[in-house]
Protein backbone atom coordinates (compact mmCIF):
# COMPACT_ATOMS: atom_id res chain seq x y z
CA UNK A 1 0.00 0.00 0.00
CA UNK A 2 2.95 2.25 0.73
CA UNK A 3 6.69 2.05 1.10
CA UNK A 4 8.01 1.58 4.51
CA UNK A 5 10.43 4.94 4.05
CA UNK A 6 10.45 7.54 6.44
CA UNK A 7 9.56 10.85 5.27
CA UNK A 8 12.37 12.72 5.45
CA UNK A 9 11.55 16.19 4.06
CA UNK A 10 8.97 18.67 4.47
CA UNK A 11 7.88 17.58 0.97
CA UNK A 12 6.97 14.04 1.73
CA UNK A 13 5.17 15.04 4.70
CA UNK A 14 2.83 16.52 3.00
CA UNK A 15 2.23 13.78 0.76
CA UNK A 16 1.85 12.05 3.58
CA UNK A 17 -1.00 14.80 4.79
CA UNK A 18 -2.42 14.28 1.25
CA UNK A 19 -2.90 10.27 1.73
CA UNK A 20 -4.45 11.14 5.31
CA UNK A 21 -7.12 13.56 3.18
CA UNK A 22 -7.81 10.20 1.47
CA UNK A 23 -8.54 8.28 4.41
CA UNK A 24 -5.20 6.42 4.74
CA UNK A 25 -5.40 5.43 8.59
CA UNK A 26 -1.42 4.16 7.78
CA UNK A 27 -0.47 7.45 6.85
CA UNK A 28 -2.27 8.74 10.00
CA UNK A 29 -0.14 6.50 11.81
CA UNK A 30 2.64 7.88 10.55
CA UNK A 31 2.08 11.57 11.29
CA UNK A 32 0.98 10.65 14.47
CA UNK A 33 3.99 8.99 15.39
CA UNK A 34 6.35 11.47 13.89
CA UNK A 35 4.65 14.35 15.31
CA UNK A 36 2.27 13.32 18.52
CA UNK A 37 5.57 13.14 20.56
CA UNK A 38 6.95 16.09 19.21
CA UNK A 39 3.47 18.03 19.82
CA UNK A 40 2.89 16.94 23.53
CA UNK A 41 6.34 18.11 23.93
CA UNK A 42 5.89 21.81 22.71
CA UNK A 43 2.39 21.44 24.88
CA UNK A 44 4.66 20.67 28.00
CA UNK A 45 6.34 23.46 27.11
CA UNK A 46 3.84 25.43 27.07
CA UNK A 47 1.77 24.58 29.99
CA UNK A 48 1.58 27.44 32.63
CA UNK A 49 -1.87 28.26 34.13
CA UNK A 50 -2.88 23.97 33.86
CA UNK A 51 -2.90 22.04 37.02
CA UNK A 52 -1.75 18.67 34.97
CA UNK A 53 0.76 19.70 32.48
CA UNK A 54 1.02 16.07 31.09
CA UNK A 55 -3.12 15.82 30.89
CA UNK A 56 -3.02 19.04 29.07
CA UNK A 57 -0.02 17.70 26.74
CA UNK A 58 -2.19 14.88 25.77
CA UNK A 59 -5.80 16.51 25.88
CA UNK A 60 -3.51 18.96 22.95
CA UNK A 61 -1.85 15.60 21.65
CA UNK A 62 -5.41 14.68 21.09
CA UNK A 63 -7.04 17.24 19.92
CA UNK A 64 -4.92 18.90 16.77
CA UNK A 65 -4.76 14.69 15.46
CA UNK A 66 -8.17 14.85 15.58
CA UNK A 67 -8.35 17.99 13.61
CA UNK A 68 -5.41 16.57 11.19
CA UNK A 69 -7.41 13.79 10.50
CA UNK A 70 -10.77 15.86 10.09
CA UNK A 71 -9.08 18.53 8.40
CA UNK A 72 -7.03 16.96 6.24
CA UNK A 73 -8.89 17.51 3.11
CA UNK A 74 -8.21 21.53 3.85
CA UNK A 75 -4.82 21.12 3.55
CA UNK A 76 -3.42 22.67 0.05
CA UNK A 77 0.43 21.54 0.21
CA UNK A 78 1.00 24.21 -2.60
CA UNK A 79 0.30 27.01 0.09
CA UNK A 80 2.54 25.82 3.17
CA UNK A 81 4.38 23.03 4.23
CA UNK A 82 2.70 20.48 6.79
CA UNK A 83 4.72 21.36 9.61
CA UNK A 84 3.68 24.56 9.06
CA UNK A 85 -0.01 23.81 9.10
CA UNK A 86 0.13 21.32 12.08
CA UNK A 87 2.17 24.19 14.01
CA UNK A 88 -0.93 26.52 12.86
CA UNK A 89 -3.52 24.03 14.49
CA UNK A 90 -1.82 23.08 17.43
CA UNK A 91 -1.08 27.44 17.95
CA UNK A 92 -4.92 27.66 17.64
CA UNK A 93 -5.82 24.97 20.07
CA UNK A 94 -3.42 25.60 22.74
CA UNK A 95 -5.36 29.28 22.72
CA UNK A 96 -8.57 27.79 23.09
CA UNK A 97 -7.58 25.10 25.61
CA UNK A 98 -5.95 28.14 27.71
CA UNK A 99 -8.75 30.64 26.98
CA UNK A 100 -11.47 27.59 28.15
CA UNK A 101 -8.72 27.77 31.51
CA UNK A 102 -9.39 30.57 32.36
CA UNK A 103 -12.86 30.54 32.54
CA UNK A 104 -13.14 33.30 29.68
CA UNK A 105 -16.77 33.87 29.18
CA UNK A 106 -16.35 35.88 25.99
CA UNK A 107 -16.93 33.98 22.68
CA UNK A 108 -13.37 35.01 20.80
CA UNK A 109 -11.48 32.27 19.81
CA UNK A 110 -8.81 31.54 17.85
CA UNK A 111 -10.49 31.90 14.33
CA UNK A 112 -10.90 35.10 15.81
CA UNK A 113 -7.09 35.90 16.59
CA UNK A 114 -6.07 34.02 13.47
CA UNK A 115 -8.58 34.55 10.88
CA UNK A 116 -7.60 31.96 7.87
CA UNK A 117 -6.49 33.21 4.84
CA UNK A 118 -8.55 33.05 2.03
CA UNK A 119 -7.54 33.31 -2.03
CA UNK A 120 -9.63 36.54 -2.28
CA UNK A 121 -8.19 38.16 0.24
CA UNK A 122 -4.48 37.26 -0.16
CA UNK A 123 -3.57 36.54 -3.50
CA UNK A 124 -0.93 33.60 -3.09
CA UNK A 125 1.41 33.34 -5.13
CA UNK A 126 2.20 30.00 -4.35
CA UNK A 127 5.51 29.03 -5.36
CA UNK A 128 6.92 32.56 -3.81
CA UNK A 129 5.02 31.10 -0.58
CA UNK A 130 6.43 27.29 -0.93
CA UNK A 131 10.04 29.60 -2.19
CA UNK A 132 9.63 31.23 1.26
CA UNK A 133 8.68 28.59 3.35
CA UNK A 134 12.13 27.25 2.07
CA UNK A 135 13.81 29.77 2.84
CA UNK A 136 12.68 30.09 6.33
CA UNK A 137 13.36 26.32 6.95
CA UNK A 138 17.28 26.33 5.31
CA UNK A 139 17.89 29.98 6.99
CA UNK A 140 16.62 28.20 10.13
CA UNK A 141 18.88 25.02 9.87
CA UNK A 142 22.08 27.37 8.95
CA UNK A 143 22.13 29.46 12.77
CA UNK A 144 24.07 28.80 14.80
CA UNK A 145 23.17 26.28 17.72
CA UNK A 146 23.26 29.44 20.08
CA UNK A 147 21.11 31.32 17.93
CA UNK A 148 18.46 28.66 17.07
CA UNK A 149 18.25 27.91 21.16
CA UNK A 150 17.54 31.22 22.19
CA UNK A 151 14.67 32.13 19.23
CA UNK A 152 13.17 28.44 20.13
CA UNK A 153 12.96 29.55 23.90
CA UNK A 154 11.49 33.02 22.86
CA UNK A 155 9.29 32.09 19.74
CA UNK A 156 8.16 28.39 21.34
CA UNK A 157 8.30 28.94 25.09
CA UNK A 158 7.08 32.28 25.29
CA UNK A 159 9.86 32.97 27.39
CA UNK A 160 11.15 36.47 27.99
CA UNK A 161 14.33 37.73 27.10
CA UNK A 162 15.21 38.32 30.47
CA UNK A 163 13.82 34.55 31.27
CA UNK A 164 16.17 33.24 28.16
CA UNK A 165 19.08 34.74 29.69
CA UNK A 166 18.60 33.24 33.00
CA UNK A 167 18.10 29.69 31.35
CA UNK A 168 21.15 29.59 29.42
CA UNK A 169 23.17 32.14 32.07
CA UNK A 170 24.45 34.90 29.70
CA UNK A 171 23.37 39.05 29.94
CA UNK A 172 20.95 39.76 28.74
CA UNK A 173 22.36 41.93 25.74
CA UNK A 174 23.94 38.83 24.57
CA UNK A 175 20.42 37.24 24.42
CA UNK A 176 19.39 40.63 22.12
CA UNK A 177 22.01 39.99 19.94
CA UNK A 178 21.35 36.52 19.36
CA UNK A 179 17.69 37.00 18.22
CA UNK A 180 18.38 40.12 16.29
CA UNK A 181 20.89 37.86 14.11
CA UNK A 182 18.44 35.30 13.68
CA UNK A 183 15.54 37.50 12.94
CA UNK A 184 17.95 39.08 10.36
CA UNK A 185 19.11 35.71 8.78
CA UNK A 186 15.23 34.61 8.58
CA UNK A 187 14.44 38.39 7.04
CA UNK A 188 12.48 38.59 9.82
CA UNK A 189 13.22 42.28 10.47
CA UNK A 190 11.36 45.28 9.80
CA UNK A 191 10.43 48.73 11.02
CA UNK A 192 12.35 50.25 13.33
CA UNK A 193 14.80 48.92 15.88
CA UNK A 194 14.14 49.21 19.31
CA UNK B 1 7.90 57.39 19.87
CA UNK B 2 5.38 56.35 16.90
CA UNK B 3 5.77 53.33 14.53
CA UNK B 4 3.35 52.30 12.28
CA UNK B 5 3.51 48.32 13.01
CA UNK B 6 4.38 45.93 15.76
CA UNK B 7 7.59 45.32 16.64
CA UNK B 8 9.42 41.93 15.56
CA UNK B 9 9.17 40.72 19.05
CA UNK B 10 5.15 41.56 19.31
CA UNK B 11 4.97 40.45 15.78
CA UNK B 12 6.80 36.69 17.24
CA UNK B 13 4.94 36.48 20.47
CA UNK B 14 1.36 37.01 17.98
CA UNK B 15 2.52 34.06 15.71
CA UNK B 16 2.98 32.29 18.91
CA UNK B 17 -0.01 32.72 20.54
CA UNK B 18 1.84 33.99 23.33
CA UNK B 19 -0.32 37.30 23.61
CA UNK B 20 -3.20 37.88 26.10
CA UNK B 21 -6.64 38.46 23.90
CA UNK B 22 -6.55 42.20 23.67
CA UNK B 23 -3.08 42.16 21.99
CA UNK B 24 -3.55 39.15 19.75
CA UNK B 25 -6.79 40.89 18.61
CA UNK B 26 -5.22 43.85 17.79
CA UNK B 27 -2.18 42.91 15.96
CA UNK B 28 -4.51 40.56 14.40
CA UNK B 29 -6.99 43.81 13.14
CA UNK B 30 -3.66 45.18 11.98
CA UNK B 31 -2.81 42.65 10.26
CA UNK B 32 -5.94 43.00 7.98
CA UNK B 33 -4.60 46.01 6.40
CA UNK B 34 -1.21 45.53 6.23
CA UNK B 35 0.48 42.58 3.41
CA UNK B 36 4.21 43.32 5.22
CA UNK B 37 3.10 42.18 8.78
CA UNK B 38 1.35 39.43 7.02
CA UNK B 39 4.36 38.04 5.01
CA UNK B 40 6.46 38.01 8.22
CA UNK B 41 3.43 36.06 10.61
CA UNK B 42 3.72 33.50 7.23
CA UNK B 43 7.74 33.34 7.94
CA UNK B 44 6.55 32.85 11.56
CA UNK B 45 4.64 29.81 10.91
CA UNK B 46 7.09 28.65 8.27
CA UNK B 47 9.71 28.91 11.48
CA UNK B 48 7.35 27.30 13.78
CA UNK B 49 6.88 24.60 11.75
CA UNK B 50 10.57 23.72 11.51
CA UNK B 51 10.97 24.05 15.20
CA UNK B 52 7.82 21.79 15.34
CA UNK B 53 9.08 19.36 13.15
CA UNK B 54 12.81 18.94 14.60
CA UNK B 55 11.50 18.82 18.43
CA UNK B 56 12.30 17.64 20.89
CA UNK B 57 10.02 14.55 21.82
CA UNK B 58 7.86 13.46 25.01
CA UNK B 59 6.35 9.70 25.19
CA UNK B 60 2.72 9.32 24.69
CA UNK B 61 0.53 7.44 26.45
CA UNK B 62 0.08 3.98 24.79
CA UNK B 63 -3.73 3.45 24.09
CA UNK B 64 -2.99 7.38 23.11
CA UNK B 65 -3.86 6.64 18.99
CA UNK B 66 -6.53 4.24 19.81
CA UNK B 67 -8.48 6.89 21.94
CA UNK B 68 -8.10 9.43 19.15
CA UNK B 69 -9.18 6.96 16.10
CA UNK B 70 -12.29 5.77 18.21
CA UNK B 71 -12.85 9.41 18.53
CA UNK B 72 -12.62 9.85 14.64
CA UNK B 73 -14.54 7.32 13.98
CA UNK B 74 -17.46 9.12 16.04
CA UNK B 75 -17.09 12.05 13.95
CA UNK B 76 -19.20 12.94 10.66
CA UNK B 77 -17.38 11.13 8.16
CA UNK B 78 -15.89 14.13 5.77
CA UNK B 79 -15.55 13.42 2.18
CA UNK B 80 -12.67 14.20 0.33
CA UNK B 81 -13.14 18.05 -1.52
CA UNK B 82 -16.20 18.39 1.00
CA UNK B 83 -15.97 21.94 2.10
CA UNK B 84 -19.02 21.36 4.67
CA UNK B 85 -20.03 23.81 7.60
CA UNK B 86 -18.52 27.79 6.47
CA UNK B 87 -16.28 28.81 9.12
CA UNK B 88 -16.17 32.37 10.95
CA UNK B 89 -13.43 33.38 7.94
CA UNK B 90 -15.39 31.70 5.03
CA UNK B 91 -18.52 33.77 6.28
CA UNK B 92 -16.55 36.81 6.35
CA UNK B 93 -15.46 35.95 2.82
CA UNK B 94 -18.89 35.85 1.71
CA UNK B 95 -20.06 39.19 3.32
CA UNK B 96 -17.18 40.82 1.36
CA UNK B 97 -17.92 39.07 -1.91
CA UNK B 98 -21.12 41.34 -1.62
CA UNK B 99 -19.31 43.97 -3.62
CA UNK B 100 -18.10 45.85 -1.04
CA UNK B 101 -14.01 46.84 -0.81
CA UNK B 102 -12.64 45.37 2.20
CA UNK B 103 -11.61 48.19 4.21
CA UNK B 104 -14.96 49.63 4.91
CA UNK B 105 -15.98 46.36 6.47
CA UNK B 106 -15.23 45.30 9.99
CA UNK B 107 -11.97 43.69 10.18
CA UNK B 108 -12.73 40.18 10.82
CA UNK B 109 -11.15 39.62 14.44
CA UNK B 110 -13.70 42.16 15.43
CA UNK B 111 -16.57 40.87 13.62
CA UNK B 112 -17.64 38.94 16.89
CA UNK B 113 -17.78 42.04 19.07
CA UNK B 114 -19.38 44.20 16.57
CA UNK B 115 -21.59 42.24 14.48
CA UNK B 116 -24.44 45.05 13.58
CA UNK B 117 -21.87 47.52 12.79
CA UNK B 118 -20.28 50.47 14.20
CA UNK B 119 -23.58 52.11 14.74
CA UNK B 120 -25.08 49.77 17.19
CA UNK B 121 -22.26 49.50 19.63
CA UNK B 122 -23.57 51.25 22.99
CA UNK B 123 -21.32 54.50 22.51
CA UNK B 124 -21.01 56.83 25.50
CA UNK B 125 -20.55 60.30 25.17
CA UNK B 126 -17.34 62.31 26.59
CA UNK B 127 -17.17 65.89 25.19
CA UNK B 128 -18.44 67.55 22.28
CA UNK B 129 -16.76 65.05 19.52
CA UNK B 130 -15.41 61.46 21.31
CA UNK B 131 -17.13 58.84 21.84
CA UNK B 132 -16.11 55.67 23.80
CA UNK B 133 -17.15 51.79 24.13
CA UNK B 134 -15.80 48.91 25.84
CA UNK B 135 -15.50 45.99 24.09
CA UNK B 136 -15.38 42.56 25.97
CA UNK B 137 -12.65 40.30 24.76
CA UNK B 138 -11.75 39.32 28.43
CA UNK B 139 -8.31 40.61 29.11
CA UNK B 140 -7.46 40.88 32.26
CA UNK B 141 -4.26 42.75 31.34
CA UNK B 142 -5.51 45.20 28.96
CA UNK B 143 -8.75 47.18 28.67
CA UNK B 144 -9.87 47.19 24.80
CA UNK B 145 -11.90 50.45 23.76
CA UNK B 146 -13.23 51.74 20.79
CA UNK B 147 -12.82 55.59 19.59
CA UNK B 148 -14.86 57.24 17.50
CA UNK B 149 -14.01 61.24 16.87
CA UNK B 150 -16.40 63.73 14.84
CA UNK B 151 -14.96 64.86 11.72
CA UNK B 152 -12.08 67.57 12.59
CA UNK B 153 -13.31 66.84 16.44
CA UNK B 154 -10.43 66.76 19.10
CA UNK B 155 -9.07 64.37 21.77
CA UNK B 156 -8.18 66.30 25.00
CA UNK B 157 -4.55 66.16 25.58
CA UNK B 158 -3.90 63.45 27.54
CA UNK B 159 -0.71 61.85 28.89
CA UNK B 160 0.01 58.06 29.48
CA UNK B 161 0.73 56.11 32.14
CA UNK B 162 1.16 52.54 30.95
CA UNK B 163 1.08 51.41 26.77
CA UNK B 164 -1.76 52.77 24.48
CA UNK B 165 -1.92 50.63 21.14
CA UNK B 166 -4.32 52.73 18.43
CA UNK B 167 -5.09 51.00 15.29
CA UNK B 168 -7.17 53.57 13.04
CA UNK B 169 -10.06 51.29 11.47
CA UNK B 170 -11.80 54.03 9.64
CA UNK B 171 -11.11 57.70 8.76
CA UNK B 172 -7.56 58.80 9.68
CA UNK B 173 -6.27 61.32 12.93
CA UNK B 174 -3.48 63.61 13.70
CA UNK B 175 -1.35 64.77 16.33
CA UNK B 176 2.09 66.32 16.75
CA UNK B 177 4.12 63.65 15.17
CA UNK B 178 2.06 62.47 12.05
CA UNK B 179 -1.28 61.64 10.61
CA UNK B 180 -2.69 58.13 10.55
CA UNK B 181 -4.56 55.88 8.14
CA UNK B 182 -6.70 52.77 8.77
CA UNK B 183 -4.44 49.98 9.32
CA UNK B 184 -1.47 51.99 11.35
CA UNK B 185 -0.87 50.49 14.59
CA UNK B 186 0.29 53.69 16.69
CA UNK B 187 2.16 53.15 20.05
CA UNK B 188 2.09 55.68 22.80
CA UNK B 189 4.22 55.26 26.09
CA UNK B 190 4.57 56.68 29.22
CA UNK B 191 6.24 59.72 28.50
CA UNK B 192 4.08 61.17 25.51
CA UNK B 193 1.39 63.66 25.97
CA UNK B 194 -0.71 63.93 22.97
CA UNK B 195 -3.48 65.98 21.45
CA UNK B 196 -5.12 63.40 18.25
CA UNK B 197 -7.57 65.39 15.82
CA UNK B 198 -9.79 63.49 13.63
CA UNK B 199 -9.29 64.80 9.97
CA UNK B 200 -12.18 67.12 8.63
CA UNK B 201 -13.86 65.77 6.33
CA UNK B 202 -14.95 62.30 7.84
CA UNK B 203 -15.01 61.11 11.37
CA UNK B 204 -12.35 58.51 12.97
CA UNK B 205 -13.06 55.12 14.01
CA UNK B 206 -10.24 53.42 16.33
CA UNK B 207 -9.40 50.22 18.38
CA UNK B 208 -7.23 50.73 21.01
CA UNK B 209 -5.62 48.98 24.05
CA UNK B 210 -4.74 50.43 27.11
CA UNK B 211 -2.66 48.84 29.70
CA UNK B 212 -3.72 51.57 32.44
CA UNK B 213 -6.23 54.31 32.53
CA UNK B 214 -5.66 57.18 29.96
CA UNK B 215 -5.42 60.50 32.05
CA UNK B 216 -6.43 64.04 30.85
CA UNK B 217 -3.91 66.75 31.62
CA UNK B 218 -6.11 70.11 31.19
CA UNK B 219 -7.68 71.19 34.23
CA UNK B 220 -11.33 70.90 33.33
CA UNK B 221 -11.24 67.30 31.62
CA UNK B 222 -9.51 66.03 34.66
CA UNK B 223 -13.27 65.73 36.03
CA UNK B 224 -13.62 63.38 33.05
CA UNK B 225 -10.84 60.38 34.47
CA UNK B 226 -13.19 58.54 36.24
CA UNK B 227 -15.17 57.55 33.13
CA UNK B 228 -11.95 56.25 31.88
CA UNK B 229 -10.93 54.11 34.63
CA UNK B 230 -10.16 50.31 33.10
CA UNK B 231 -12.94 48.11 33.99
CA UNK B 232 -11.40 45.06 35.63
ZN1 LIG C 1 2.31 45.95 9.56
Amino acid sequence: MQSDTHPKTPADWSKVLVKVAGRDQQAFRKLYDHFGPRLKSYALKNSAGFSSPSQFAEELVQEVMLLVWNKSHLFDSNKAAASTWIFTLARNKRVDMLRKNQNSEVSLDSEDFFPEETDDFDHVDHLHARQVGRQVREALMELPDMQRQVLQAVYIEGKTQQEVAEAFGVPLGTVKSRIRLAMEKLKLLHGEVN
Amino acid sequence: MTRLHPNEQELMAYAAGNLSAGKLLCIATHIEYCEQCRADIKRLADMGGSFLETAETAPLSEDLFERIMSKAASLPEIKSGDQTAPSVAETATCRRAAGQPLKSLIPRPLMKLIPDGYDALPWKRLGKSLRITYLPVGDSQYEVSMQRIAPGGKVFEHGHRGEEVTIVLKGSFSDHEGCYQPGDFVVRNTEDQHEPVASSDTECICLSLLSEPIRFTGPLTRLMNPFLQVNK
